[in-house]
């Protein structure tokens, strides 16, 4: 595959899966953010930013820049009314930890990545309730929370399924 | 010697990379700070980007939109029939509804042309459309296509066809935040009817805000309605809320009338009280004649 006449090849794939982040992230900050049911009544949608970031952090690590992240999680935290810069933060640690982690998750099966993928979206949770409680703000209903990751745990495995086949299989990890 | 240097390349790029890490750390740290003191900054930010991205969340939203539609339709196509029989029982009972109202219509014609009645200043209202939402547990908004263009300003009554959703908070040039009233941070001057007892409805992120500062010689019963007071100048007096519900004992709820679930469009009143009163008013006294001239 990796073409000897154009050395430049690894570095071009690279870009164009930041490209690919940050379009498949900006989508998934629209359809969070697309009225589908509003008040405490519906239910919660899912976090699909979170997703997306993961999904790629233990696919492509090198692809997924802290920079990139933080925009995308700054531009969702303004849009949607989540608590502004604790979110972010909390999405940038997840990031930053799951690719700490990838050399041995990506070789586990789908199974365990769902699962620490799905701790990792408890632990944010819990982060940013214990962030808005600590500042004095209203934290939210630990219910509507749990809904939040459970939907969120739910979603990943339909999108760790679902993308690969949309992005044309690109099975090799990068930069791992 | 080679290998050296790349050691060494790689050192440098973790040390950059770790710098980067650190800044966005700090970075967000003294944003959440700034969002928490309430800083105007923070708001036009949010604002700025909302406009910017009012056009893109109108088309994505579109797609999305349907399909749920479609979904709603199908779930409301399989209990069709029940749906059609209640229907018809509603109109029923609407035509007799609708020849009260017309009476009441004329009566109530005829005392305004007795009475020679200063009515208050129309309210008049710009519609939009419900273009994003906070799909988190932490907030309930939504953002709405209609900005400080259209006249829209900050504190504005947010209603639907059947009753107030919201208030503006935070108003770009081309679209605006609905606080809804089911947030923990949304509080509404509220009269209890009949007998104008007064209130404030305080959202606690369930679906029905409490009743709360009942100013109630009598007790409130479940049932009652619940309209906006217009204290503070904030929002019209008289729209409609909702109905009152007893959650437990001393734990008046209210069931809103607005319907969250299809929001679609609202209505955002464009409304400025029409008198204030400024100063306490003058020791009215009889006018004291003239008479130093005479004597």
């Amino acid at each position: 595959m990796v073409d000897a006449a154009r050395p430049s090849r690894p570095e071009r794939g690279l870009w164009l899966r930041i490209l690919g982040l940050a379009v498949a992230g900006l989508l998934a900050i629209t359809v969070e953010a697309a009225p589908l049911g509003l008040g405490a009544e519906a239910y919660p949608s899912p976090d699909l930013l979170f997703c997306i970031v993961a999904f790629w952090a233990l696919r492509a690590p090198a692809a997924v820049p802290v920079l990139v992240v933080f925009a995308l999680g700054l531009m969702r935290d303004l849009l949607t009314d989540q608590p502004i810069g604790l979110g972010v933060l909390v999405l940038v640690l997840a990031a930053e930890m799951l690719k700490s982690r990838q050399p041995v998750l990506s070789r586990q099966p789908l199974a365990v990545t769902w699962a620490s993928v799905g701790a990792t979206a408890l632990a944010m949770a819990a982060a940013l309730w214990l962030g808005v409680a600590l500042s004095l703000a209203e934290p939210p209903g630990l219910a509507a929370l749990a809904l939040q990751v459970l939907a969120t745990a739910a979603v990943y495995p339909v999108i760790a399924l679902i993308l690969p086949l949309a992005l044309g299989r690109v099975r090799r990890p990068l930069g791992a | 010697m080679a290998r050296n240097r790349g050691d060494e390349e790689e050192g440098l790029s973790r040390a950059i990379r770790r710098t980067i890490l650190g800044a966005v750390i700090i970075a967000s740290l003294v944003l959440f700070v700034l969002w928490r003191s309430d800083n105007p900054r923070i708001e036009r930010l949010r604002a700025g980007l909302a406009d910017r991205m009012t056009p893109a969340l109108s088309a994505a939203g579109e797609p999305l939109g349907f399909l749920s539609g479609l979904a709603r339709d199908w779930e409301s196509f399989l209990d069709v029939r029940a749906q059609n029989r209640e229907l018809r029982r509603d109109i029923q009972r609407l035509h007799a509804w609708r020849e009260t109202a017309r009476q009441l219509e004329e009566e109530n014609a005829q005392l305004r042309a007795l009475n020679n009645l200063q009515l208050p200043t129309r309210t008049t209202f710009v519609t939009g459309d419900v273009i994003a939402d906070s799909g988190g547990p932490f907030r309930e908004s939504a953002l709405v296509n209609v900005g400080s263009l259209d006249g829209v300003a900050d504190g504005s009554a947010a209603v639907d066809g059947l009753g107030l959703v919201g208030r503006v908070s935070g108003v770009g040039e081309r679209a605006s935040r609905v606080l809804l009233l089911t947030d923990f941070s949304s509080r509404v001057p509220v009269v209890v009817q009949p007998g104008a007892r007064r209130a404030v409805l305080a959202g606690d992120g369930s679906g029905t805000p409490r009743l709360e500062f009942l100013d109630a010689a009598e007790p409130v019963r479940a049932g009652e309605l619940v309209e906006t007071s217009g204290d503070g100048g904030v929002f019209p007096p008289d729209i409609p809320v909702g109905r009152v519900i007893l959650a437990r004992e001393q734990d008046h709820r209210v069931l809103l009338n607005s319907d969250y679930a299809a929001l679609e469009f609202v209505r955002l009143l464009r409304y400025r009280p029409d008198t204030r009163i400024q100063r306490p008013g003058d020791l009215v006294l009889p006018e004291i004649p003239r008479t130093s001239g005479l004597d």
